[in-house]
């Protein structure tokens, strides 16, 4: 049973006092006429989307993601209401940012942020102040202000117009969503594809949405980028035997089942390719019987099919 | 609107070989040879630039799988023809999916076309000049996924984008998905330059669909000639 509730208006009101609730109601009737996210705002998002996904398919811990959320700190909410876990992300594609500057300021901010989410219930609680620019972004975190210093911290996350720029300039972004991906070593220009479609999701399901159904809304928008979440043994279950004899005879031909995908090379590795569909999906048991009724002796006879 | 480049100026042939192209009558086989000799017309501009003393250079012949049988097959048999030995004359093709703009979005992030798979033969990427050969550069959005995928980790010395056609400012586009180190080594081979477009396709550009001109029912499925002929003629050298 979890120990999480959401304050209602009178309850903020009585927390922090009615002009900042006045200033969040406003702020958020204005984030709320269609979701617009910058692109830096998306890739963020399907960043995070992305290291979410990987955690819940390794662990089955889901949890819900929200953008433009009604929270204080509000460009990205992520909450684990069963560990009583909370995280918000502030955004900053600019070199100028401060913690103190401005009003309300960004300490502001997340002080009164902080104090909503103790109100609520949560006990794992930090805030985030995300910046493009990393002289920028390493200066916040040497000086964040002791009222804070318990929960936030400032980041640096890269941003390029191009999702493949980015990624090829960057190992650990690369890395995060390569690890999505249908390829054991995705290239840049493949991780970036795991950025787009999860980017593409989040546009789908604003406002919040579970991980578990981000990654499900990815996967029914381009079957083909994510990985399967299943094992490499289930996966391997599903080949047929006679199936597997017919490729294990082609000449020249190999394949393995790597992400829930057949992944195949022939002609002594010149010709590769990965199927569209991954070995879950009803339409890979057509193609096995299709393969076999056509029992092929060379893979000429089957790479017209191999799709 | 069309603007021709110098190189069109100069050639009258090649005019004419557009406008086969951009006519929406011409027969798929007029339309077929058109492509290919354009393709020889761009070897020709391709082979010019290559100080061919001092350089030795292996030319890889990147394209999709419908131009590979038209337009790259006629660069590359021209390359032959103009005394490039074979050993330095590679052939990479790739079958891309073509995605364009997820519903809720109308960002070109999301335009992008994956791999579904590729013909790559046996070579030195970092020591090649790369010809990136397409019936036409609209978007770029193929050209960066084939390469990308190709030179992930390597920068060739020079990468060559060969087309007929191409839309103004589409080589910013290109050149914006590459590190400045990439980027600056793009030179461009066009005979025409075109900036109206209408309903995603070109005008006059290339006459609409190229799977349609070309007589492609099923793309994917289909396996160019010259790759089967290439990759039998090169099995025995893959084998050793």
């Amino acid at each position: 049973m979890t120990a999480i509730r959401r304050l209602d208006e009178s309850e903020l009101s009585a927390l922090l006092g009615n002009a900042v609730v006045s200033r969040m109601t406003n702020r958020n009737r204005g984030g709320k006429n269609g979701y617009k996210g910058s692109r830096y705002e998306n890739l963020f998002g399907a960043h995070r989307a992305a290291r979410l996904i990987s955690k819940w398919i390794d662990t089955g811990e889901d949890a819900l993601l929200e953008w433009q959320s009604d929270e204080i700190v509000d460009d990205l909410v992520v909450r684990r209401d069963s560990q009583l876990s909370f995280k918000a992300y502030q955004l900053k594609n600019s070199p100028r940012v401060s913690w103190t500057g401005g009003d309300p300021s960004i300490e502001d901010d997340f002080k009164d942020q902080q104090r909503i989410a103790v109100a609520s219930g949560y006990t794992d609680i930090r805030v985030r102040l995300v910046c493009s620019d990393s002289q920028t972004a390493s200066g916040l975190s040497k000086a964040v202000p002791p009222s804070i210093a318990g929960c936030a911290r400032a980041l640096h996350f890269p941003y390029d117009t191009s999702a493949h720029r980015l990624l090829d300039g960057s190992d650990w972004l690369k890395k995060d969503f390569a690890a999505v991906s249908r390829y054991a070593a995705a290239t840049a220009v493949e991780a970036s594809y795991v950025a787009v479609v999860l980017a593409g999701a989040l546009a789908e399901l604003y406002p919040k949405a579970w991980i578990s159904e981000i990654y499900s809304q990815a996967r029914t928008m381009r079957p083909e980028l994510l990985r399967s979440t299943r094992t490499e043994a289930d996966a391997l279950a599903q080949l047929d035997p006679q199936f597997r004899d017919l490729l294990n005879n082609l000449p020249g031909f190999n394949y393995s089942v790597v992400r829930g995908f057949l992944h195949w090379t022939a002609s002594n590795g010149a010709m590769k390719g990965v199927l569209s569909i991954d070995c879950f999906n009803p339409k890979f048991n057509s193609f096995q019987s299709n393969i076999i009724k056509q029992n092929p002796k060379v893979f000429e006879d089957i790479e017209g099919v191999l799709l | 609107m069309r603007r021709y480049t110098d190189l069109a100026v100069d050639d009258p042939t090649i005019p004419s070989l557009l406008d086969v192209l951009s006519n929406i009558g011409s027969p798929i086989e007029a339309y077929r040879k058109a492509m290919k000799t354009l393709g020889n017309r761009l070897a020709d501009a391709v082979f010019a630039r290559v100080n061919h003393e001092q350089q030795k250079p292996t030319f890889c012949v990147v394209c999709t799988v419908e131009d590979a049988d038209f337009l790259a097959s006629g660069l590359l048999d021209r390359l032959l023809g103009l005394g490039v030995p074979a050993e330095r004359v590679k052939l990479v093709c790739f079958w891309n999916e073509r995605v364009r703009h997820f519903s809720n979005t109308i960002d070109n992030l999301f335009d992008i076309a994956p791999t579904v798979k590729s013909y790559q033969e046996s070579m030195n990427i970092g020591e090649s000049i790369i010809i990136m050969v397409k019936s036409i550069i609209s978007s770029g959005c193929v050209v960066k996924n084939n390469l990308a995928t190709l030179i992930d980790q390597t920068v060739p010395e020079r990468i060559l984008v060969a087309s007929p056609v191409m839309v103004e400012h589409s080589q910013h586009k290109l050149e914006a998905e590459f590190p400045p180190n990439v980027a600056k080594r793009f030179e461009y081979v066009t005979f025409a330059i075109d900036n109206e477009v209408v309903n995603n396709l070109v005008v006059p550009g290339i006459g609409g669909s190229v799977y349609e001109r070309l007589g492609f029912t099923d793309h994917h499925a289909y396996v160019p000639e010259i790759v089967r002929s290439r990759r039998a003629k090169f099995q025995f050298a893959y084998a050793q």
